[in-house]
């Protein structure tokens, strides 16, 4: 890489700058190339000084070379040209790998029907197709989580805890329909085909000391895995 | 009971532009001094009234803008819990989509592509924030011995109260 700096109290020198850096060279002798470059920017710039002196304003530029090539360095400046290299290119991996495990965190969280989202969303389902729930609350039920204090609700409030090697998930959540509210609990189990099944789901009704069970496998499920 | 039962929907449109509007200000304050005092004359006293005419002029125009784009954005997240019946991180990353979408609509069909995917992007990293936030804090609920079952809640077939998933787990 070249990179040259410049000093110049004009606009139209940039134009020259950027020209040098997109200008593209037929030539395969990429060395000769960019001495070529270089040499038609100085060139110019000789020119455009000229110019200016003749036209009798003092103009002051410097076009250097900074950065030689890898080959005409001495060992140490080798050593300390890879050791900023290898610097810069951890800075650049640390932040491609941050934002892709947060890429791969937020799609996980969007996309499985494992994650906690993705079981709330099955969950609210099932919730509203139960018929015993549309008759308690009534026909368009909605649902959210935890109210935050900037009026955010989505978030469930949940946790995800593993006994015995079998991962369960804990979850709260909240529906409302045009009679009344409820809180939907549920816990789902991983069975032994590394699938999420209700270990149990019930709704608390607000106005009435009623539960409704929507799901309770409790039974079946803790034999299934004693078994296994 | 009390923390749910007020919609936070239609009213939550004019908070977050008015947050939104007081971060703009605050943020096109901080920027526009520091931009007002490079781009002012030189002397102190001139850099400092540079400084503060930008801030002036300037201040308020970010803050409004930032207003639009909150409040656009809020009126639309509520218009989709109001169709989905469901509020979830899709509503929104939808919504910052539609935001950036229809704040460009006047640069044409490729710019709104354009700052849509950006608005998308932009509140989906947001949102991965603040599911992150949820985890690490919902960690320390995890059962204290974990070889020991959590108790059922007791609803289940008789019913006392339960209160709070995460108070009442007593882990024997």
């Amino acid at each position: 890489m070249i990179s040259i700096r410049i000093c110049a109290r004009n606009q139209n020198k940039f134009q020259n700058f950027s020209q040098l850096f997109f200008n593209t060279c037929p030539s395969k002798d990429t060395k000769l190339c960019k001495n070529d470059i270089v040499r038609r920017f100085l060139h110019r710039n000789a020119l455009n000084q000229k110019l200016k002196e003749d036209s009798g304003r003092h103009n002051t530029q410097i076009a250097e070379q900074k950065d030689k090539p890898f080959s005409e360095l001495s060992l140490g400046q080798k050593v300390a040209r890879t050791g900023k290299d290898a610097s810069y290119l951890t800075v650049i991996v640390i932040g491609v790998s941050i934002t892709g495990a947060m890429f791969y965190m937020i799609g996980r969280e969007l996309f499985s029907r494992e994650s906690p989202n993705g079981v709330y969303s099955t969950a609210l389902k099932d919730c509203t197709n139960d018929v015993r729930i549309e008759a308690a609350l009534g026909k368009p039920i909605k649902g959210y989580g935890e109210t935050t204090r900037r009026g955010r609700r989505r978030f469930t409030s949940h946790s995800e805890y593993e006994v015995e090697g079998v991962k369960h998930i804990r979850m709260k959540f909240y529906i409302e329909g045009p009679h009344n509210k409820g809180t939907v609990h549920l816990e789902k189990v991983k069975d032994p085909n590394n699938k999420y099944q209700y270990r149990y789901m019930f709704v608390d009704l607000d106005n009435s000391n009623r539960s409704i069970i929507i799901e309770d496998n409790r039974q079946m499920l803790d034999n299934l895995l004693k078994q296994v | 009971m009390e923390e749910y039962a007020r919609e936070p929907c239609p009213w939550r449109i004019v908070d977050d532009c008015g947050g939104a509007f007081s971060m703009g200000a605050i943020g096109g304050s901080v920027f526009h001094s520091i931009k007002g005092y490079r781009n002012a004359p030189a002397g102190h006293y001139r850099r400092l009234i540079g400084s503060l005419t930008a801030v002036k002029t300037r201040a308020p125009i970010t803050g409004g803008n930032f207003a639009v784009w909150g409040g656009l954005f809020s009126a639309i997240d509520c218009s989709l819990v109001y169709v989905r019946k469901k509020e979830d991180p899709w509503n929104s990353i939808t919504s910052g989509a539609a935001t950036g979408a229809i704040l460009s609509v006047r640069n044409g069909v490729a710019a709104m592509a354009g700052s849509a995917l950006i608005g998308g992007v932009l509140l989906a990293l947001i949102e991965g924030i603040g599911i992150m936030f949820t985890r690490f804090s919902a960690e320390q609920f995890k059962p204290v011995d974990p070889t020991q079952m959590p108790q059922d809640p007791q609803q289940l077939p008789p019913k006392p109260l339960f209160g709070g998933e995460q108070t009442s787990n007593s882990y024997q």
